[in-house]
């Protein structure tokens, strides 16, 4: 249904602008959606469980503050850097998860005060100067061959395992169980805490993958770099028929959400560009009516 | 619904006395405390300077009390402050005469965006933080599209007087608006059938709804009044801050929310009021101004504020868990 809707605007936005189709910008808009798309992953994981993380876009932007600071241009401490990285991201979520949980707080609350705690950090890290990232990183990174990229390559296996995670495996059942009826789980003898804060610890997971993604393709870290991240993902999460209720949805239909919300904002760029208006302005609003308009769709079935 | 039926067990009577006037104690510490760190600035004068600074915050902070209390929240209230603060001034011009009827546009401003909020939740059945998340990018879209990026205008002297005004040139004009606007709604929330069906419906929306309360009806208008206060604790801010800046509004959202959750109000419905919100106001910008004395960063603001209200949430839900 949703890749339905993906082809109908696609082919809008090839009417309205021809030049959408050529193989660089679908290279481009491909490219563009990586770290939306990482971010997306993780996020469907802790919405389908019916939790919400609102630190999202602040986690990503203290990895990117992170991978600029710690990152020089020996090997070993590149690789240490990325350990640390993801190792960061997984403590995030087990904050949040544990929070959410055994502290007996809203997921909405947790996150949103987490996330100003992890804003607090970035702000407090980052370097004016964007800090540091070798440039074989940034290469390796930007890397490549035709439409095929390397970033559009991680994104791939994300997805997949994911897919693979949430349609075959028991713990994807849980998570869906854990949406549907948490009281349910329980009583079947799960631990509904430690499923719980696992969806948590995904999505830090993925917000490190895009985080560091995201330092590597602009060599450096920023406090705001992640900050649209947020309202985004969960975007891309609705618009792909996950609802917030959790329980309901999948990771495909976050897939052509993220599409969607990322190729609209191409298409903004494109438009703001030929008619000369600063297109930044526009994406605030542009994002905030997608989103209610997704809303409003599915409320409506 | 097992939120409901938490907060109608009993609390026990220390508790309850905790709840309802802890927020007063900590209040009177935290002023001690700080008089005790620097006491040239510990006198009248200067206490009444922190309930003109607080004004802006303990307005807003009400709304945000009000839309809590039923089980929701307004991430909106930081744009919207920033939207009528720049669209106020950039109206004016430094016109005397103007600022009478566009107040009066912002007030009408302030209540509409609060009503498109409201509609949004309440017809559309969209969550309201999902609801206000969206409103605040709109909001903040269209500010930066009405200013360029770039906000101009003059704040003329008789708008400046509700901001940086004194009655009887000692009591700040600020200062008595935010009581004034505070009493009114205790009153509206402890004596009236309104504030009984805000209560009820923040305690258990489906109970409140069998019995009679038109849930919609009263939670479209807790949002319009939000936004009314909103624009109202934006005219206020204006008024102290004599200029224009697009970075008025930014930390409103987290601040309210701190205020709204350290004056007692909680999370997990119809518990609390505007009452412990005033003195949470207080105590935010009260822990600002440390901050600022022992020289720590806004960063470092962001994180403590962040911790603080994770605490205090903490706290209250594992007492009612017990």
């Amino acid at each position: 249904m949703i890749w339905v809707v993906l082809l109908v605007i696609v082919i809008a936005v090839v009417v309205i602008v021809p030049d959408f189709i050529h193989p660089r910008n679908i290279a481009n808009v491909l490219v563009q959606m990586v770290p939306l798309g990482l971010v997306s992953i993780g996020q469907t994981f802790v919405i389908l469980g019916a939790g919400i993380d609102l630190s999202i876009g602040p986690q990503v932007s203290l990895i990117t503050v992170i991978a600029s600071n710690v990152m020089t241009d020996t090997p070993h401490v590149i690789f240490a850097a990325v350990l640390l990285c993801l190792l960061s991201g997984l403590v995030f979520g087990l904050l949040n998860g544990i929070l959410a949980h055994y502290v007996n707080i809203p997921p909405l609350v947790v996150t949103l005060c987490t996330g100003f705690i992890f804003q607090g950090f970035a702000f407090a890290l980052h370097k004016t100067t964007g800090g540091h990232i070798p440039a074989a990183v940034h290469n390796v990174l930007t890397a490549s061959f035709g439409i095929l990229s390397v970033p559009l390559f991680i994104f791939l296996v994300f997805v997949f395992t994911g897919l693979y995670v949430l349609n075959k495996t028991r713990y994807g059942r849980y998570v869906y169980a854990l949406g549907g009826n948490e009281e349910v789980l329980g009583n079947a003898g799960i631990h509904t805490g430690i499923v719980k804060i696992i969806t948590y610890m995904t999505a830090g997971f993925m917000a490190s993958v895009a985080g560091i993604y995201l330092a590597g393709r602009l060599k450096s870290g920023g406090a705001h770099y992640g900050t649209a991240f947020t309202l985004n993902s969960i975007t891309a999460v609705v618009v792909g028929g996950t609802t917030l209720a959790g329980g309901q949805g999948g990771l495909s239909g976050t897939v052509a959400g993220g599409i969607i919300v990322s190729m609209l904002n191409n298409v903004l760029n494109n438009v703001s560009f030929r008619y000369g208006f600063q297109s930044t302005y526009y994406k605030n609003i542009l994002t905030g009516i997608i989103l209610i308009i997704a809303m409003l769709f599915y409320r409506k079935r | 619904m097992s939120k409901g039926q938490r907060t109608l067990r009993t609390h026990g009577m220390g508790s309850w006395f905790f709840r309802s006037y802890g927020v007063y104690v900590g209040l009177v510490l935290l002023i001690v405390l700080s008089g005790v760190l620097s006491p040239q600035s510990f006198n009248a004068t200067d206490l009444l300077n922190l309930g003109k600074q607080a004004a802006g915050l303990g307005i807003v902070s009400i709304g945000q009390t009000l839309v809590i209390l039923t089980g929701g929240i307004d991430l909106s209230v930081g744009s919207v402050i920033t939207f009528i603060h720049v669209f106020s001034v950039g109206t004016i011009l430094g016109r005397p005469h103007l600022v009478l009827p566009v107040s009066a546009l912002c007030l009408v401003l302030g209540l509409s965006i609060g009503s498109c909020n409201g509609l949004g939740i309440t017809k559309a059945r969209i969550s309201p933080f999902v609801m206000t998340l969206c409103m605040d990018l709109i909001l903040r879209g269209l500010y930066l599209i009405y200013t360029k990026g770039q906000p101009r205008g003059i704040v003329p002297d008789n708008l400046r007087f509700i901001g940086r005004g004194r009655v009887l040139t000692i009591l700040p004009v600020a200062f008595l608006i935010w009581l004034l606007i505070s009493a009114v709604f205790i009153f509206i929330l402890k004596k009236t059938t309104f504030g009984a069906k805000v209560h009820a419906i923040g305690a258990n929306p489906k109970t409140a709804f069998l019995s009679g309360v038109r849930n919609d009806r009263i939670i479209l208008s807790i949002y319009a009044l939000t936004g009314l206060c909103g624009s109202i604790s934006a005219l206020v801010l204006t008024g102290d801050m004599g200029a224009v800046s697009l970075g008025l509004g930014s930390d409103y959202a987290l601040d309210s929310i701190a205020a709204v959750v350290i004056g007692g109000t909680s999370f997990v419905g119809g518990i609390g009021g505007v009452a412990g919100t005033v003195a949470g106001a207080f105590i935010i910008k009260l822990l600002i101004a440390l901050l600022q004395k022992v020289n720590i960063s806004h960063a470092g603001r962001l994180i403590i504020q962040g911790i603080l209200i994770l605490v205090i949430v903490g706290v209250y839900s594992k007492k009612s868990k017990s």
